[in-house]
């Protein structure tokens, strides 16, 4: 995303800081401090310069601009700080650490491989398993996915036969492939067999 | 576009969970929402009880549709087993019930034999459910299934809450039987190791009206309930209502009701049932509300598209996109409107659109055309809804002089009105039916034909009764200036001018960005206008007579001219 251009500069007025100077209207790569952390750049802010003492004036909208820029960089976990989290939790593999998240296996393993960035929500989440490992153990204990997954051999009798039995199903591949790959612990939607 | 599904439950019965539901169901068609019902409770079937669903009395259903396909082994076509009750024409959206069953002796004997755990244990549970969920799907295209479910910890009260729904409605009485069971259901449901368990919505109901000495019982109980449930409830209850509980209606169909609690109560749960559904019209409105509100594009591009691939021939949908084509510039917002209005022009938001889109550029036989198509409707158009149309079209033809077409649209409002009136109240309410009386006189008046006098004087006893003050400056001016035809032709020319200069008066402190409704050119005005105009008719009074000319009667003092 381009950094927006405000609408209205200071270019040509007189710096009110050396009196000497002139503001010129350009675009910068700021370069934004953050506590513990690297230092984010966000390329190309429109700002007004000093042409003599260097002083900077921010419009509003840049200022925005940059909050929001540092936020995105900042808030979603990288792929090495969540392996970082993972070992230092004790999990050893991706799969296992989905599991325990709830997760779909693919969706960490992109995470952690950068092809994919989890949502801010989830980051939070992830960070404060982090900060209170009784927390995540708590998490683990419960294992809610494995818990109710079938083994794949229970899953089989539904596919034969199916497409002349669900015929409004089986014009579906969709839908039909759901059901057939869905892990519903069956015995568990009746309440009498509970 | 994606339909929702949602399965009202209750684990004891009596709380009025099939009331709440086919209410609800009332409520979404009303607001213009395809809904099919699903009658679940097998053993104790109640949805065709009620009068407005007597289509699908004695046809059959679910217990017929399942007896099928364990007989042949092959999940029947739907159609049959689904029938379309007909509610009053001038809601917008369609109904649809799937009773439960014919309670003929063979419906006995086939509930008997239906046997959910040896479907779940072959592995044909979860395809014969989705099967049966794509077939409603595609054959009705509903925004919304509600299924009422069967009571307790039971089979398919089982399959009611986990197989099919993305939402269960959880009603239950405050005792600490209902919560103790209602808490037990919801552990099931949450533990059932779905992939996609359902969202769960709790109401108390029936909550009782009770003596202020007896409240603190109620409030323990409603902390008691709040305490085991782990939910918060305060906006989440049902009152109860003695009338209700007597009868099986759509009472938030009844006028009569319209500002009950009880009514209120079910709008609120209607409406905390459309926000849970992320993909439906409802949801994108208030999206699109957002989107406009905060001027994001990005967000308004998303949804056209989802609007345009999920609803291409719904009349919101389509409207909605000409909204955010206001904002994008992706497409002709008037274009859209125009389409979403020949859709469906009983959805009104279109109509006001175009109408003051043509209203900008003169084109008042644009506005005409729209008004007749509307009108053509005849009985699939709500009495209030064609008096607004008449009323609107009825100015419009005041204000280019088409009066004799005006005249009769103004004698239809006041037949209409005074019907109505008539029905629940004596007096009717005195401002509108002296606005009524004032047009069908004045229009008539404009088409040359013969007002009696006694209509005049009507009006004048009514405005008497009503005088315009303590209101809104805009409408004192514009009452003002209107009756002082009234006054004229009752041949009281000092009245008429004390009007005119009451109207005067009461627009000074009108400020410059409101409009005021003119009588001389019926329509609105600006202030400067409308005191220029008022200055005339006030000019011609002291020539004797009205601005279009029309000579007033002799005048015999205080009294009326005999005629």
């Amino acid at each position: 995303m381009n950094a927006p251009k405000p609408t209205k500069s200071l270019a040509g007025t007189a710096c009110r800081e050396c009196g000497e100077g002139h503001f010129e209207f350009i675009q910068i790569d700021h370069i934004e401090k953050i506590s513990n952390d690297n230092p984010v750049t966000v390329p190309g802010v429109w700002v007004n310069r000093c042409d003599h003492c260097g002083e900077t004036v921010f419009p509003a909208i840049s200022v925005k601009y940059i909050q929001s820029s540092v936020a995105d960089q900042t808030e979603p976990l990288t792929g090495q700080e969540l392996e970082r989290i993972r070992e230092e939790l004790g999990v050893d593999r991706q799969d296992e650490m989905s599991e325990i998240l709830g997760l779909g296996t693919k969706t960490y393993h992109k995470w952690e491989s950068g092809a994919q960035f989890p949502t801010r929500s989830m980051s939070y989440y992830i960070r404060m398993l982090a900060e209170f490992p009784e927390a995540f153990e708590w998490l683990r204990a419960r294992s809610w996915r494995g818990r109710n997954r079938l083994k794949t051999a229970e899953k089989s009798p539904l596919v034969i036969g199916a497409e002349l039995m669900f015929p409004v199903l089986a014009a579906n591949p969709g839908r039909l492939n759901t059901v057939m790959t869905s892990r519903i612990n069956y015995a568990g939607v009746l309440f009498a067999k509970v | 576009m994606k339909t929702y599904w949602t399965t009202f439950y209750s684990y004891k019965g009596g709380v009025g969970r099939s009331l709440a539901l086919a209410n609800v169901a009332a409520l979404l068609v009303q607001r213009g929402h395809r809904v099919v019902l699903l009658d679940f409770d097998l053993e104790a079937p109640g949805l065709d009880t009620f009068e407005e669903f007597k289509e699908a009395t004695d046809k059959i259903g679910i217990v017929e549709y399942i007896a099928e396909f364990q007989r042949n082994r092959i999940a029947p076509v739907i159609k049959p087993f689904v029938h379309e009750v007909k509610l009053p024409a001038h809601l917008r959206g369609k109904l649809w019930v799937m009773p439960s069953g014919k309670k003929d002796k063979a419906y006995n004997h086939l509930l008997s034999r239906t046997r959910w755990a040896e479907l779940f244990n072959d592995g044909l549970g979860a395809p014969f459910i989705e099967n049966w969920k794509l077939s409603i799907e595609q054959e009705f295209q509903p925004d919304y299934v509600l299924i009422d479910s069967r009571t307790g910890l039971t089979e398919v009260g089982g399959v009611c809450t986990t197989a099919f729904p993305e939402l269960v409605v959880m009603l239950f009485g405050l005792n600490e039987q209902n919560v103790q069971g209602t808490a037990t259901v919801a552990r099931h449901i949450r533990e059932a190791g779905l992939d996609r368990p359902p969202q769960l919505h709790f109401v108390a109901t029936p909550i009782p009206n009770l003596p202020p000495e007896k409240k603190g019982l109620l409030r323990s109980r409603f902390e008691a309930a709040e305490k085991t449930l782990g939910v918060d409830l305060k906006y989440s209850s049902i009152r109860y209502w003695p009338t209700a509980s007597l009868t099986e209606r759509l009472f938030v169909l009844d006028d009569a009701f319209n500002t009950t609690g009880l009514v209120q109560d079910h709008r609120r749960l209607c409406d905390r049932m459309t926000e849970f559904n992320r993909n439906g019209l409802d949801f994108l409105t208030d999206q699109t509300e957002e989107a406009i509100k905060n001027d994001d594009i990005g967000l308004a591009e998303r949804l056209s598209e989802k609007l345009l691939t999920g609803f291409p021939c719904r009349a919101e949908a389509v409207f909605l996109r000409s909204r955010l084509a206001r904002l994008d510039g992706q497409a002709d917002p008037l274009e859209l409107a125009e389409q979403a209005f020949e859709l469906d022009p009983r959805f009104a938001p279109p109509f006001e659109f175009l109408c003051a889109q043509y209203r900008r550029v003169k084109q008042t036989e644009k506005i005409e055309q729209l008004c007749e198509s509307i009108l053509a409707l005849g009985p699939c158009l709500s009495s209030t809804h064609r008096s607004e149309v008449l009323t609107t079209l009825a100015e419009l033809r005041m204000s280019v002089g088409k009066y004799d077409q005006a005249a009769n649209h103004y004698a239809e409002i006041l037949q209409v009105a005074s019907r109505v009136s008539g029905e629940d109240d004596e007096d009717g309410l005195p401002l509108s039916q002296m606005v009524n009386a004032f047009n069908a006189a004045e229009s008539s008046r404009r088409a040359k034909r013969l007002v009696p006098l006694e209509i005049w004087k009507n009006i004048i006893s009514l405005f008497e009764k009503f005088p315009a003050l303590g209101g809104l400056p805009t409408m004192t001016a514009n009452q003002c200036q209107a009756i002082h035809i009234a006054y004229a032709m009752v041949g009281d020319a000092s009245s008429a001018k004390e009007c005119l200069r009451k109207a005067l008066k009461a627009v000074e402190t009108v400020n410059d960005l409101e409009t005021i409704f003119s009588v001389r050119d019926y329509r609105f005005v600006d202030r400067d206008e409308f005191k220029a105009s008022t200055e005339e008719l006030l000019a011609a009074l002291d020539r004797g007579e009205l601005w279009d000319g029309m000579k007033l009667p002799q005048p015999t003092g205080s009294e009326p001219p005999k005629s």
